[in-house]
Formats: structure tokens, sequence, C-alpha cells
């Protein structure tokens, strides 16, 4: 009993006090709301909203009832802020809280102390509250990073899509201006990069540095389908296009002086892995390129152009050793057109299908076209691995030193003359040539 | 076993035979090098014309040769027709197409565009590939006005159009910032090199200080420095933004740590000390400054404005008025 008498006199007191302290709402018409008595935080911050620094509350406020103390809104919805604050939906993108009037999602309209009267310290962690686009991000973009959203966006409303500040690529651009310097000199641009660098980046952060959205090649075949097709169904692959950023090692994203937007010159590029042998499995061993290169001084005319891509596509290939079109692995084939598709791809095919010419090769005895009677054969035709080294060898018009020919090494003993040569192979007895002075072989057999 | 040896003896006595006899000649590709003059030569139009090339004409020329239903080829002729509808003073070029077929190519397009200029030969028995010792196509032969061969670019690779376009301009004597033996090598854009970071930091500070955000703009120009404390820009933004900032102080450790010998350096190096004196109350030292400063460059308007603020300080009213006006004049350019 005597418990419920102490708790009774204890609430007692309290309301007395809390009565006794209670300031009074007036009752009247006063000057202003902010004073040390009322409303005094309004006034004590940082930033204080130009009304509410000159006391002119009535600006938004009106009052219903001097008596009740009670008011309303001046105006409704945005209205409200935009009577002062013009504009500031007047653009083609509207932020969605100013859209449905809530300015005061973002702001407080009386004070803060922050600048703009936001309710966070920074413009980011503002934006955060509804937009979480760096959660998880190991790498944020710059603006992102110093918490400067509004450096790329626009706060309230924009001509451009997603509140930018100007349009994507030229925004993109006011900072990555040395970039857009660059581009002037360059004539193989990437496309995204002209007007869609968000089209490979994301603006806000990523989980690598290069803030692209994908690593390559995933990213790559987004767009390029038709490379992804080659290279994940062709008969044989080039391990390299499927690694992870493995379209980097030979392309560059942004821009080239080069077709195909290439990072190097072909030949460098390919030397990158190509200038040491490599495991083709199954006790097959595809030679470095260099050691065939090394000392030899005739060329092959794509070899000697730096252009590897002459012969062999980058991506994939229904091929073997990834040529472009087909062409004969061993000695002897029948003569057929589509056979020699690769070697056709620069070459003239009249070079092994006109028996006789004066011009269109100097491999002839007089007239007689010497390599459409090596070649063109239904039977055991020579191809051209029989006679030329594919890549260089120290022969003139890169003929080879010598072929295999099963477990041999059979010579090729060419020797070439002001007006013709003579071979000296494996193959055949010691035969010259004279493009000028025929040399008669009507004795001889044909084959 | 006896065929073995047979065969094995024949194979040694052909190499023994070959090692006596060999003498390589080092032939070139092509019947004439790159410096010497291109052969006179003529043919006859798919149109029934004859074309014929001679020296002492003094135009460039260009031979392309081509195959159709070659798919290098066709990207060849593209690409030389994008060349073409882009070169200056091409009027004094002729251009040879050498076809060993009559269709296949849109050469009428070409045409079209320089008339009189482009020649589309037929060359079925291969007459002229044989006199220019063309093996493959496409090969592109360049000529300049003394009939001396500039370039002969065979295949169609990666550097095609770089190579031909700087060729054609080095035969009609196109000025060109690289020179053609250049053209085909490879740059890409350079943007993650340490200037173009740099250049990004300070480009952010910059829109950072415009908003009024001083603290970030100095972050952003102090990431620059890091990453090239040597940076003469970075520096001076640096000690530009520190007054903006109100600190003068480490204003003036910036520019007291800098060791500059250009003269626009200077006068900026000038300015930013005198600012900062300015903003110490050191007027006298001040005033000397961005005296020196607007005398070493007299558009810094940034001077002109800081030395008004000095004589403002003085109450040297008239001095000031003098020295914003000035600023204002080089702002609108009067």
């Amino acid at each position: 009993m005597l418990d419920r008498i102490y708790k009774l006199a204890v609430l007692l007191i309290c309301v007395l006090i809390t009565t006794g302290l209670a300031v009074e709402k007036p009752t009247t018409q006063q000057k202003t709301c902010v004073t040390e008595e009322c409303h005094a935080d309004y006034g004590k911050k940082a930033h204080v909203h130009g009304p509410v620094g000159l006391g002119d509350c009535t600006s938004c406020h009106k009052p219903l009832s001097h008596e009740e103390h009670t008011f309303q809104f001046d105006r409704k919805g945005r209205d409200l802020c935009e009577y002062c604050h013009l504009e500031q939906t007047a653009k083609k993108v509207v932020h969605e809280p100013l859209k449905t009037g809530d300015c005061m999602q973002c702001h407080d309209p009386h004070s803060s102390d922050n600048k703009f009267l936001i309710p966070e310290k920074t413009v980011a962690a503002l934006c955060a509250t509804c937009h979480k686009v760096t959660e998880g991000l190991a790498f944020l973009h710059g603006p992102t990073a110093v918490g400067e959203c509004t450096v790329c966006h626009t706060s309230h409303s924009s001509d451009h899509a997603d509140l930018l500040v100007a349009d994507q690529a030229e925004l993109c651009f006011s900072c990555h201006a040395i970039m857009q310097d660059e581009l002037k000199e360059f004539d193989y641009i990437h496309e995204p990069v002209k007007n869609d660098c968000i089209g490979c980046h994301d603006p806000h952060g990523a989980a690598n540095s290069k803030m692209v959205k994908n690593l390559a090649p995933f990213l790559c075949y987004l767009c390029h389908k038709d490379i992804q097709k080659i290279a994940e169904n062709s008969t044989y692959q080039h391990s390299v296009v499927g690694d992870i950023e493995g379209c980097n090692q030979c392309h560059t994203p942004h821009a080239s002086t080069v077709k195909f937007l290439l990072k190097k010159d072909a030949k460098s590029i390919c030397l990158t892995c190509h200038d040491k042998p490599h495991d083709l499995g199954q006790d097959k061993v595809l030679p470095a390129f260099t050691d065939e290169l090394e000392g030899k001084e005739f060329l092959h005319g794509p070899v000697a152009e730096n252009d590897c891509s002459g012969c062999h596509v980058t991506h994939g290939s229904e091929y073997f050793r990834l040529l472009a079109k087909e062409y004969p692995p061993q000695f002897y084939a029948p003569f057929s057109k589509e056979n020699y598709e690769l070697c056709f791809s620069c070459h003239s095919e009249n070079l092994v299908l006109t028996k006789e010419t004066s011009d269109l090769t100097d491999f002839r005895n007089g007239d007689l076209n010497l390599h459409y009677l090596h070649v063109n054969k239904e039977r055991r035709g020579r191809t051209c691995r029989s006679c030329h080294a594919t890549h260089a060898s120290n022969k003139p018009k890169h003929i080879r030193e010598s072929v295999p020919y099963g477990v041999w090494s059979l010579p090729v003993g060419f020797t070439k003359t002001q007006t013709g040569g003579n071979c000296a192979p494996g193959c055949h007895l010691p035969k010259d040539y004279d493009r000028k002075d025929p040399v008669d072989y009507s004795a001889w057999s044909t084959e | 076993m006896r065929a073995r040896r047979r065969i094995a003896t024949y194979v040694v006595a052909a190499i023994i035979i070959q090692s006596l006899c060999c003498t390589v000649t080092h032939a070139g590709r092509h019947a004439f090098d790159v410096g010497e003059k291109l052969p006179e030569f003529s043919g006859t139009t798919v149109d029934g014309q004859t074309f014929t090339y001679k020296h002492n004409q003094s135009n460039p020329l260009m031979v392309v040769f081509l195959s159709p239903g070659h798919e290098r080829s066709s990207r060849a002729v593209k690409d030389i027709n994008d060349i073409l509808s882009q070169l200056t003073n091409a009027e004094r070029l002729q251009t040879v197409f050498a076809t060993d077929k009559s269709n296949g190519f849109d050469f009428p397009s070409i045409q079209k565009k320089s008339p009189g200029n482009v020649h589309v030969l037929l060359d079925s028995e291969y007459k002229l590939w044989g006199k220019f010792g063309i093996i493959a196509v496409p090969t592109v032969v360049i000529s300049d006005t003394n009939d001396k061969v500039l370039c002969i670019k065979a295949g169609y690779g990666y550097d095609f159009t770089p190579v031909v376009r700087a060729y054609l301009n080095q035969a009609l004597g196109i000025t060109q910032k690289k020179s053609p033996e250049e053209a085909g090598q490879v740059k890409t854009v350079a943007n993650d090199t340490t200037a173009a970071r740099i250049k990004r930091h300070l480009q952010m500070a910059k829109m950072l200080e415009q908003k009024g955000r001083l603290e970030s703009a100095i972050a952003e120009i102090q990431k620059a420095r890091e990453l090239d404390p040597n940076s003469l820009e970075a520096a001076m933004e640096l000690g530009e933004i520190f007054c903006r900032d109100g600190q003068s102080k480490a204003a003036l450790e910036i520019t007291e740590s800098l060791k500059v010998t250009k003269r626009f350096d200077k006068a900026r190096l000038l300015m930013i000390s005198g600012w900062a004196k300015h903003q110490m109350g050191e007027l006298d030292i001040a005033e000397k400054f961005l005296l020196e400063a607007t005398k070493l460059d007299p558009k810094s308007t940034r001077a002109l404005f800081e030395l008004g603020k000095v004589y403002q300080s003085r109450q040297e009213i008239d001095k000031a008025m003098k020295s914003y006006r000035k600023a204002l004049a080089v702002i609108f350019n009067e």
C-alpha cells in the first residue's frame, strides 16, 4: 500500500515539474518562431535556410489559428520550394524525390550543419541512403571514391539520362581529357570509346582496377558474339583467346594506329608467346617461331611484312595450325584448287592453272610454267611446302634447303640465276631452267 | 639393303654437287627496289582506252595490283577509296588499278570521286605484273614526282592504310607529323600513363574547386603529387588552391620548394607567393611579388586581381581600381 502511495507521489511531482518547465505555446501572432525559447535550434546550425535566418517562417508556414498555434504549408507539394527555387525541375530528367515533391528527403528545410542543408555529412552519404551503387566494390571511380557524386550527376534535373551533368562521352572526357586529346591522333577507335564508355566501364567502380563491368573475354563477347562463336566452336582453338584477359594480350581496348586495335605489330604480338616451343599434347610440339626465322635471309611475304594474319587466323580455325584457309599438310597431294585456298588468298590461282605464261612467274623454262608442272597433277602433285619453306629460308623465294621425305631430309639444292635457276633435289635428277634460253627436256619423261 | 645404300649414295652425291654449284643470288622480291625509277609502262583500261605512264611528267603515281574474288584485294580497294576521298591535293595523283579480271570491284564509284585520275587496267595476261615482279595481291607501288619508287607494300596487313596513306602524302608533298617509315609503327592510347593519371586528378580537382569543395580538391592534387612529386603543374595547382583556401603558409612552403626556369612558370610562382603574402598581411612583399608576376605575365588575371586587393588593403583605391580594371580587360579580351 505504502509502495503504491510512493509511486503516485513521484508521478505527481513529475507532472508538476514538467508543467512548470514547459513553454507555453503562444496564442497570438508572433514576429518570428525562432527565438531563444522556441525553435531555437533552427538558427544555431552552420547552414540556415534563408527564410529561417530572416525569421520569416510565413514564407513556408501559413498560420491556421493563432490561438491554437496551428499552421499549414503555404503551398502544396514541390510548389512550396519551387516558389523560390525556380526551375529545379525544368529539365527532361527529374530526380524522383523532386517529382513527388519530397524535397525534404534530401534537404532539411530549416537548417543543417552541412552545406546545401543536407542531413548527411557528404553528398555521397546522402545519395547512398537510396543508391547503393558502391556496395562491395573493391575499386571506386575517382569522384565516387571522394564522395562527390555531383561531379557527374546533378541533384535536381538534367537534360541527360541518369541526371548526368553532360552528355555521357563529353562528361567522361571532361576529366579524361588526355584520352580525348590523344584520340584525335588515332584512326582506329573502339566504337564504345566514341560515345559509350559505360558500355564497358562501371562509372561507380568495380571489382577490378580498370573498372570494367566484366573481364575479357566475357565483356568483349557481349558485343563480339561472332568472335565468341569462333573461339568456342572452332576445331582448332587459340588457347589465349579463352584466357581471362586474353583479348588484351593482342588488342588495346581504346584506340590504335592500326587495324583491329592491335597493341603492337602483328608479329611482335605473336612472338610474345611463340618465341618458345609450345607443347600441343600427344607428344606434339609447336616449334618456336623465332627459331624458324633466326639467321634466315629470305622471308615469306607476310612474315617480311610482320603480318602473321596473312596466313593464320587468330581466334580459331577449322584448319590446322590456325590457318585461315585450306592448305595441304603433306608433301604430295592430287591437285585441286580448293586445296590451296590459303595460298590463293594472295597468289593468283593462275600460277598453277596456266601451263604457259611469259610473265606470271619467274619459275619457268621458256614459257613453260614450272609451278604448273610441279603442282597441277592428278596424282602426286607437289604441294607448295615441298619446295617453299613456309616462313623463311636462306634460299631465294624462301625455297627450302631440304624437305622431309619420310624419315629422310632430302636436299632441294636450288640455285637461282639471272634468267632462271637449277634444282638438284632428292626428288629428281638435277635440272636447269631458263626463261630466255629454255633447256630442252624433250628427251626426258614428263614425270 | 642395297637399294637403300644406293639411295643414300645419291643423296650424299646430290648434297656434294649442290654445295659445289650453289651460288645464291640475293635478288629482291620485285623487279625494282625502293629508290629506283619506276619502269615506264602502258596498258589497256577496262573501257578500252590506253593508259601510258611516262617519266618526267611530275605526277606521283600509285599502282595497285588486285585480283577480284580475293577478300584482301576487296578490303584494299575499300581502304584505298577511303584514303583517296580524304586526300588533299589529290588531283596530281594518278592511280592505276591493275586487275587480272574485269569485274569484281566497284571501281566506278572511285572513279566518280576523282574522274580522269583513276585508271583501271585489265592485265589478264599478267604483263604488268611480270614487269613489276608482282607475285601477290594486293600490292601497292607508289612513286613520287621524280618517278622514284617510294613504297612497295605487298599484302593487306594491319598497317596497310596508315602506310599507304603516309607514302601518298609523301608523294604529294603533304606535310605529316610522322615519317612514312614510322607510319606502320603501332601506337595505342596511353591513358594509364602517370601523366594521364596526374591530368585526371588535376582536372577533377578543378571541378571540385568550382563546386567549392576545396578540401576534396586539395586531396585530388595531393594524389597527383604522389604520382609524380616533381610535377610542376601539380605543385603550382596545389599552391594556388592553398591560397584559395586561406592556407597561405602551406602555399608558401610549396613555392619555396620549387625551382622554375620558364618565364610563365616564374610568373605563376610569384603570383602564388604574392597572394599568400597578402593573406599573411605582408603587403609590401606581396606587392613586390605580384608586380614581378604581372611584368612576366601581363595576362595573369589572378596576379592583377591580387595586386588590386593589396592596394585596397592599403586604401590605395585608385591603384586598386586600375589593377582590377586591367584584370577585367584581360578577361574580356579588351
